[in-house]
């Protein structure tokens, strides 16, 4: 367990979406703090600097979780992207998307992302899904060595 | 080559030759006509008493009359010419294509004194098999175009339905977020019929869902490369028989397989045949106990059939054309034993998932019922390249 709370980068288009994942966080009282990109570019602004809403004091954040089908630049380009920069090569990456297809959750694997979590339609699988994620990259797994 | 009478000296000879469709004509070494039957008055206009006596070079087109020379010139020394295709005049101008045989005469000493020519008018043949190639070629064309058509609308069909099952799941979603949220944060406060309400939201995003994964698994399970392969039928069958079991709490009896012929297939895509027909099979025996028999047959064309029988429900002829239309049920929902979990969704996609897969491979699937005893549905696989 950390001493800080966990800094993750939620990168997810929909809004109702995010309102969900961010409410059953919040219901499951997970101690995170949470910045939003609203698609690919945001996520690659936010990570590789020049990006005006980036909080200066704002470290590289402990876990992103990335949706793959995204405005802009595409959620397989960010992951690529992640882990073909050696600042960002270590985050854990997980990826969560309304995609359920074997075709893309191994291309995922295959560009090194460490987790593939399909949304659940049903809101009970949906919140059990969410909140299990949250607590086991947040709280049960070590955050990757600075 | 015989030695040949005299033609007018022997009448039957002269009848055979005078009632033969090819034009036969008989010329001297020199290439003068000696005799002249009725089809070659048919076949290129002049009668006999025309060309008696005349050189035959008159039949030949300008560009060929040096063919005359190099003819007589293998009769002189004993050869024949067979099956030259040439092209020859008519009297009234028009040029025949036509397809000569030319043979030495001989007389009684052995002389060559002549020659025997017998010609048949290819032009209308030729013409025929021109336009037949020309029909065949356009025949190719159509089906390699709609065959791509097809593969293209199938591809695309395909990519439709994945994409819009996927973006049907997202707004779905939010729909059962939202419901669950409503409930559960203002569940309280709102009167008994808006809780009711809201329930049925609820169980309506369900019953969405289950349609939208149907959707999703037909697309999924007759998608991607047919790979052709023998198949282990006996293996394939009893491993869905094994599934349908547990599935109902694995109170089956033994499954009878029967298939001593070879049937080639994509064993992966044939499993999910066997896994529908035998959920099938036991989700509508009705009061019977599921009593299903796997066998095979073959037809006229020596075509291995797959037949999956079983007691049950059955259904008439009508029903079994039916139920192979996607989201077709032909049973109300309290008949079949649907209560069972794991035995397809109970969507109607079974069938259309099946038939489609059959399909694919080239091949063809028919249904046959008894309303109230028996069911049988028989397949078979095609035989050359896959339909893709
Ligand atoms: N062996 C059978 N005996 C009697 N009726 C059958 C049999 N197989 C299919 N049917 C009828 O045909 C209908 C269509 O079958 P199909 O497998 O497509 O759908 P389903 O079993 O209802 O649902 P799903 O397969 O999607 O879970 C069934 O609902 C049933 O009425
Ligand atoms: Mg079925």
């Amino acid at each position: 367990m950390s001493h800080r709370p966990a800094c993750l980068l939620l990168v997810e288009d929909s809004t109702e979406d995010e309102f969900l994942i961010l409410r059953a966080w919040r219901q499951a009282a997970l101690d995170v703090r949470i910045t939003i990109a609203r698609d690919g570019q945001q996520a690659l602004d936010l990570l590789f600097g020049s990006c005006p809403q980036a909080p200066p004091t704002e470290p590289r954040p402990d876990l992103v979780v990335l949706d793959l089908n995204l405005p802009r630049v595409g959620g397989f380009e960010v992951l690529e992207r992640i882990r073909a920069d050696e600042r960002t090569a270590l985050i854990p990456v997980v990826i969560l998307t309304s995609s359920d297809d074997p075709v893309d959750c191994a291309r995922c694997y295959q560009l090194g992302a460490n987790s593939f979590v399909p949304k659940p339609v049903d809101a009970h699988q949906f919140r059990d899904a969410i909140t299990r994620l949250g607590q086991y990259w947040t709280q049960s797994n070590l955050p990757a060595a600075p | 080559m015989k030695p040949v009478p005299e033609f007018a000296d022997d009448a039957w000879l002269a009848a055979i030759i005078d009632s033969s469709e090819d034009a036969i004509i008989s010329k001297t070494t020199e290439g003068i006509v000696t005799s002249w039957n009725r089809s070659a008055e048919r076949v290129f206009g002049y009668s006999a008493g025309e060309m008696l006596g005349k050189p035959l070079l008159v039949l030949f087109p300008p560009e060929r009359v040096g063919e005359e020379e190099r003819i007589l010139e293998r009769i002189r020394t004993g050869l024949r010419v067979e099956h030259f295709e040439t092209e020859r005049v008519r009297k009234d101008g028009h040029r025949i294509l036509v397809s000569v045989t030319v043979s030495p005469i001989r007389n009684a000493a052995g002389q060559i004194v002549g020659a025997s020519k017998i010609a048949r008018d290819i032009t209308e043949n030729r013409r025929l098999q021109a336009s037949l190639r020309l029909l065949n070629a356009e025949l190719e064309q159509r089906v390699m175009d709609r065959t791509r058509e097809l593969e293209f609308a199938n591809r695309e069909m395909e990519a439709f339905a994945t994409a819009v099952s996927h973006d049907l799941r997202a707004p779905l979603r939010a729909l059962s977020g939202f419901t669950q949220a409503l409930q559960e944060d203002f569940g309280d406060h709102l009167p008994a019929d808006a809780s009711t309400f809201v329930q049925q939201i609820a169980t309506a995003g369900q019953r969405m869902e289950t349609l939208i994964n149907g959707l999703l698994d037909l697309s999924r399970n007759t998608r991607g490369r047919l790979e052709r392969a023998p198949l282990a039928l006996a293996a394939l069958a009893q491993t869905s028989w094994r599934t349908v079991a547990r599935a109902t709490g694995g109170d089956l009896p033994a499954c009878e397989v029967n298939c001593p012929w070879p049937m080639d297939g994509d064993p992966r895509m044939v499993g999910i045949i066997f896994d529908n027909l035998l959920s099938n099979a036991v989700k509508y025996a009705g009061d019977l106990p599921p009593r299903v028999r796997i066998y095979q047959s073959r037809d006229d064309s020596q075509r291995v059939w797959l037949h999956v029988h079983n007691q049950g429900l059955g259904f008439d002829a009508h029903q079994a054309q039916e139920m192979f239309k996607p989201f077709t049920r032909v049973h109300a929902l309290d008949e079949g034993r649907r209560d069972l979990p794991g035995l397809g969704l109970g969507l109607g996609l079974g069938l259309a998932t099946v038939k489609r897969i059959v399909e694919r491979h080239g091949g063809k699937i028919e249904a046959t019922g008894v309303p109230g005893l028996s069911a049988e549905l028989r397949f078979h696989l095609g035989t050359g390249a896959p339909l893709s």
